[in-house]
């Protein structure tokens, strides 16, 4: 799967504390979202889209390998 | 959930790593130590180790326990819920694989060792990982 929620969070100006802070989850479960170590519920995945004001497709593509 | 009280998870978990590690590896230096067992010193460690722990455990209550909540209901954040799950399991796998272990190949290693100190191997093992787990995951 496709993680866009770093280049969206840089693009606006946000350190990964303060996106957690927004959505209320740790540091933690935002970093390893970026990185993909971590797949997060859909609710996480609605509030991050909620906040960026973008689909949720737009933040996580499923690749052909998926 | 505030923001504080996820931040309190997040810092009770990472403490919580350092101390099941700790106290794993004094219960091993326990179990090396009981291996030699005419050793003058045996005692001396023992109660060194001892020492050690309880101000492992001191320090642990200080730092981790002091400005969160008990944590008997487990953890609310979802990466650190499944971290410590994760870890829960982990721990239980290399205890069943050293059970397994000592069981199948107990007798070729001959070393006389008494069921309390055994037990200290289990208790270690299951510390160990679940405190290896958990900083393991715990990275960036």
């Amino acid at each position: 799967m496709q993680v866009k929620v770093a280049e969206l969070r840089k693009l606006n100006n946000l350190s990964q504390q303060e996106l957690a802070d927004l959505i209320g989850v740790s540091r933690k479960t935002i970093s390893t979202i970026e990185t993909g170590r971590f797949t997060p519920s859909v609710v996480i995945a609605l509030k991050i889209a909620r906040h960026f004001e973008q689909p949720v497709e737009s933040l996580f593509e499923l690749e052909t390998s998926d | 959930m505030t923001n504080l009280e996820v931040k309190n998870e997040e810092k009770h978990i990472t403490l919580s790593g350092w101390f099941w590690l700790a106290l794993g590896t004094v219960l091993m230096f326990m179990v090396i130590t009981d291996a030699f067992k005419d050793s003058e010193n045996q005692q001396f460690f023992n109660i060194g180790f001892v020492v050690l722990f309880v101000g492992i455990a001191v320090f642990y209550k200080i730092k981790a326990f002091f400005n969160s909540k008990k944590y008997t209901d487990g953890y609310q954040d979802e990466f650190i819920k499944q971290m410590n799950h994760t870890a829960y399991r982990h721990a239980f796998y290399c205890t069943v694989g050293v059970i397994f272990a000592v069981w199948v190949i107990g007798d070729a290693i001959a070393i006389p060792f008494t069921h309390e100190t055994m037990s200290l191997v289990y208790l270690a093992t299951a510390s160990l990982s679940y405190g290896a787990s958990i900083i393991w995951q715990n990275r960036d």
